[in-house]
């Protein structure tokens, strides 16, 4: 008898274990996620997710349309047609805001502080998953804009060395000089996108504060007429007349050819150009070399997200959290990162990655150093026409500050009036 | 035949059956047309009056996204480069008259040669966009080859240089479209009457007079379509714009519609777009009156 209840206690005991350890890896199902990524690196890096998520049970169903341009025309579509998937990359702000208000989203802000996982995660990538106050989104994948990647033998032949620059003053100061040795100095495509980043990265080289006050989620109005916009719009016009005759609609990565020639000695740009000096077989630290803009006072972040949809039951929603720790996981994203060529989205994520990535997430370990990009936060309606002024500024040498700051008080009052 | 394989029907419903066959028959694509076509219009012009960004949103606020459209540089300048694409697209029409004739005149190699001239219309005009793009590519296209040819001063960057730009996107269009409206020039000439010709000769009147002063006029149908045909592509151009330059440098290439579409689409904000639309609609509208009349008054005094 005393067998028998010692054995059913056991069993009990067992049984509760067994039962635990199931509560735990609570029951996963079908997550329709929705990508516009086609290259072999999103591929790949995105297959370690999706691995990493059926290891655990679930079961991811694709549906691929390859970039449009950030415009997530077929992705709104599905949404608006009532037959939504249940995670997209999305990384714009205003759009989650809208679709929260309309109840579509899930609020994951409760979960995140159950993960405590919050001191490994960078700011700027906090803010970004963020949107007033509640997180509705997970990181997959950092870039930062505002990057210099150079030749390293052209800077030899020109007799330069990029890191000692501390300010884009000195960094002018040499200009001369490369000039000299036949090389352009700063290679820039000026198509609007690329001129956008640029005058964004000229922002947060002045000011931090700057960037968020006009490009934020809750843009201010004075903060246009300002010092600091009046000093940006000056080495953005520095920029502009230094640059070579063949930039005006140069592609991005015709110009980081350029610079991997050796026709021209650096770009200042988003540090995606990586990829194509790896793809091109050039060695990171041997052939060409990285930086932040000299003297920036920050960088602007792009962050790819994956947004949620607010789950219809209990499956759907273990689903989707257990997608969203996934993302969040070291090795996960260490291992990402490696296959995308971007930074992991944890600060202590350091295995395996390279001199940049390091780089990258020792900036955004500084506080306030890194800002969410203005394709996350900025309103579109309001981010297009000060696309467009940049546009113009840009390809109208005589238009002043002035002008430039009384036109977009312009703008800011017509798409904000309410 | 037919009728008497027919199933026995009322004699009514047979006559009536007959009687509006092919009325019955255009019935489904004309609900569909109504229904998409006028419906879609009538939804983006209502769609204009509201304050819709990234979804429908039905608050009223009158002319408020009029008064932004026409407060925008960019779509002043985007109406400024559709007059200049329309009358340099007449280009095409030219040259394509031209060929045409030389091609009446010359009839050794007269297959040969219309198969050459009409091959660009075989490629679609991104792809054309692309080809033109990269020519004028400055470090890929003519001007490097140029230079590697020992011109070092060679200078052929249309598509980086604002005031150039449009050129270099109507010069593509015209190397596209050219072949197409020297077929419809060499359609017009053969329909003209040899009697003419040979009354010409009997006349002793040039070549060169018969065709300005005879011919030309003659074809006024045959360019009526082909203005028609021009300005719709030229209301159109769209993709050529995408391939070529994006609307850049500083919006100098920005075209009606790639202002339009780029509204709905990156900059999320349905109404501006609408409104754009609604104003390229009424712009349509009226030169489409505007020819309707010329056409009915041409054809009046002819007979």
């Amino acid at each position: 008898m005393k067998k028998v209840v010692i054995l059913g206690t056991v069993l009990v005991a067992a049984t509760a274990v067994v039962a635990s350890s199931f509560a735990q890896q609570k029951p996963l199902g079908e997550l329709v996620v929705f990508n516009n990524w086609s290259s072999d690196a999103e591929i790949g890096a995105l297959n370690v997710v999706r691995n990493a998520f059926q290891a655990q049970g679930g079961k991811w169903t694709d549906i691929t349309i390859a970039h449009d341009t950030g415009a997530s025309i077929p992705l709104i579509n599905m949404l608006t047609g009532g037959n939504p998937p249940d995670v997209f990359i999305e990384s714009n702000a205003g759009l989650r805001r809208e679709l929260f208000k309309q109840g579509l989203l899930n609020d994951f802000t409760a979960y995140y502080n159950s993960l405590k996982i919050d001191k490994y995660i960078p700011p700027a990538v906090k803010d970004a998953m963020t949107v007033d106050g509640k997180i509705l989104s997970a990181p997959l994948a950092i870039h930062i804009v505002g990057t210099v990647f150079w030749n390293v033998a052209a800077a030899k032949k020109a007799g330069v060395n990029p890191k000692s620059w501390k300010s884009m003053d000195a960094m002018f100061g040499d200009f001369a000089k490369i000039r000299k040795a036949g090389i352009i100095p700063l290679a820039i495509g000026a198509q609007k996108w690329q001129l956008e980043y640029l005058l964004g990265s000229m922002m947060v080289e002045v000011s931090g504060s700057l960037y968020d006050d006009i490009c934020g989620l809750n843009p201010k109005r004075a903060s246009i007429d300002s010092k600091d916009m009046r000093q940006a719009l000056a080495y953005f016009r520095r920029i502009q007349k230094e640059a070579d005759p063949g930039s005006a609609n140069r592609n991005w990565n015709d110009t980081t050819a350029l610079v991997m020639r050796g026709d021209a000695l650096m770009q200042l740009h988003g540090d995606w150009m990586k990829g194509e000096f790896l793809a091109a077989k050039k060695k990171l630290g041997v052939d060409f070399d990285t930086m932040l803009v000299p003297g920036a006072a920050g960088v602007q972040v792009t962050v790819d997200e994956e947004t949620f949809l607010k789950p219809a039951n209990e499956t759907k929603k273990n689903s989707i959290e257990a997608l969203f720790k996934i993302m969040l996981t070291k090795s996960i994203t260490e291992n990402f990162s490696v296959i995308k060529g971007s930074t992991p989205v944890r600060l202590d994520a350091t295995k395996g990655i390279d001199k940049h990535a390091k780089l990258v997430l020792a900036a955004l370990k500084k506080p306030g150093f890194g800002h969410p990009v203005k394709n996350i936060t900025m309103d579109q309606d309001w981010s297009g026409a000060f696309a467009d002024l940049a546009d113009a500024f840009w390809n109208t040498p005589e238009m002043t500050a002035d002008q430039f700051i009384s036109q977009a008080q312009g703008k800011f009052d017509e798409v904000f009036k309410k | 035949m037919v009728r008497a394989n027919l199933p026995a029907q009322s004699t009514g419903q047979q006559s009536f059956v007959h009687k509006h066959a092919a009325t019955l028959a255009v019935v489904p694509v004309l609900l569909i047309a109504l229904f998409f076509y006028f419906g879609s219009t009538i939804w983006s012009v209502v769609m204009s009056f509201t304050a819709s960004k990234i979804f429908p949103d039905m608050t009223f606020v009158g002319l408020r996204q009029y008064a932004r459209l026409f407060n925008d540089n960019l779509w002043y300048m985007s109406l400024e480069n559709l007059a200049l694409f329309a009358l340099g697209s007449l280009g095409s029409l030219v040259l394509g008259f031209v060929l045409s004739v030389l091609l009446d005149n010359n009839s050794a190699g007269e297959g040969a040669f219309r198969t050459i001239y009409l091959y660009p219309m075989a490629v679609s005009l991104i792809i054309t966009g692309l080809v033109w793009q990269w020519l004028f590519n400055p470090s890929l296209g003519l001007q490097q080859f140029f230079r590697d040819l020992g011109f070092k001063d060679f200078v052929f960057n249309w598509v980086g240089d604002k005031n150039k730009v449009m050129y270099a996107i109507i010069l593509a269009s015209v190397w596209q479209s050219t072949g197409f409206y020297m077929v419809l020039c060499s359609a017009g000439l053969k329909g003209i009457d040899t009697e003419v010709w040979q009354a010409s000769r009997i006349d002793g009147i040039s070549k060169l007079r018969m065709y300005l002063e005879v011919i030309i006029p003659m074809m006024k149908f045959t360019f009526i379509t082909s203005f028609v045909l021009l300005s719709i592509g030229a209301v159109k151009a769209y993709d050529i714009i995408v391939a070529m330059t994006n609307g850049g440098p500083g919006g100098h290439s920005i075209m009606p519609s790639y202002y339009i579409v780029d509204m709905y689409t990156n900059r999320r904000f349905i109404a501006l777009g609408a409104a754009g639309s609604t104003v390229l609609l009424l712009i349509v509208a009226a030169f489409f009156v505007l020819i309707g009349v010329i056409n009915y008054a041409l054809r009046k005094r002819e007979s």
